[in-house]
C-alpha cells in the first residue's frame, strides 16, 4: 500500500466522519427547541463544513481552498456572535 | 488522486485528520444527546478547539511535504478558530442566560422548556433580586442592574 492510497482512502474516511458530525448538527438545527440552541448548532455546522472543505483541499492538494475555509470561518463567527447579541438586546446594532 | 508520499507521512497525517474529525463527532452527538442548553454549549466547543487543531496540523504537515517547504498557511486557521470560536460560544451562553433571567423576573417560565433546574434557580435568585430591592434606603438612587 502506497502512501499515496493511504491519503486517498485515509481522507475519505475523514469525508465521512465529519458528514455524519454535519448531520447530527443539522439535527439539532432543525429539533433545537429555542433560537439559542438554534444558533449554536448552526456553529458546530459551519465548522463542519469549513473543516470538509480543509479535507478536500487536503485531498486535491490544493492549498488554494484553506483561504476559503479562513473566509468561511470568519464570516460564522461574525454571524453567530451578531446573532448572539440579537438574542441579548433585541437588535443588532444600537 | 492524492500525490506520491512515504507511508509514515501518509499514516501520520491520516491518523491526525481522524482524530479530528471524530472530536467533531463526538461533539455533534453530545450536542444533540445532551439535555438543557447549558450542557450543549460544551460539547461545542470540542470540535472547535482540539479537532479543528489537529485537522489543521494534519494540513500544515501535508503541505508542508507536498510543497517541499514549509507551509504555513493553515497555521492562520489553526491559531484563528479555537481561538474565536469559544468567544462565539460564551457569548451566546450570555445571551441565553439574560434571556432566561428576564423570564424568570417576569415569572413566566419559557414553555416546554427543559431547563427545569436553570428556571429554578432564576426564580430564586430574582426573589432574592426583589427582596434586596424593598430594603434599599428610599434616597439611594435605585440599584440598576445591566440587562
Amino acid at each position: 500500500m502506497t502512501g499515496s492510497a493511504v491519503l486517498h482512502w485515509g481522507l475519505l474516511a475523514v469525508h465521512a466522519v465529519l458528514a455524519v458530525a454535519f448531520v447530527l448538527a443539522a439535527a439539532r438545527l432543525v429539533k433545537g427547541p429555542r433560537a439559542q440552541d438554534r444558533v449554536l448548532a448552526f456553529d458546530a455546522v459551519y465548522l463542519n463544513a469549513a473543516l470538509q472543505i480543509v479535507v478536500f483541499g487536503m485531498r486535491v492538494a490544493d492549498p488554494g481552498y484553506l483561504e476559503a475555509a479562513i473566509v468561511m470561518t470568519l464570516l460564522g463567527f461574525t454571524s453567530s456572535s451578531a446573532l448572539a447579541k440579537f438574542l441579548m438586546r433585541g437588535e443588532v446594532i444600537e | 488522486m492524492a500525490p506520491a508520499m512515504p507511508v509514515w507521512a501518509a499514516i501520520i497525517i491520516v491518523l491526525l485528520a481522524i482524530f479530528g474529525a471524530s472530536l467533531a463527532l463526538v461533539g455533534a452527538f453530545g450536542m444533540l444527546r445532551f439535555r438543557s442548553f447549558y450542557e450543549r454549549v460544551h460539547p461545542a466547543t470540542l470540535a472547535a478547539t482540539l479537532g479543528a487543531t489537529s485537522i489543521l496540523a494534519a494540513c500544515v504537515l501535508y503541505f508542508s511535504l507536498v510543497e517541499g517547504r514549509l507551509l504555513l498557511k493553515a497555521l492562520l486557521p489553526m491559531i484563528f478558530i479555537p481561538l474565536v470560536n469559544p468567544v462565539a460560544s460564551m457569548l451566546l451562553a450570555r445571551a441565553a442566560m439574560s434571556r432566561d433571567y428576564a423570564k424568570a423576573l417576569a415569572g413566566q417560565p419559557a414553555p416546554g422548556s427543559e431547563d427545569a433546574e436553570w428556571q429554578r434557580k432564576a426564580s430564586e435568585l430574582a426573589a432574592a433580586r426583589a427582596e434586596a430591592a424593598r430594603h434599599t434606603v428610599d434616597d439611594e438612587p435605585p440599584h440598576e442592574a445591566s440587562t
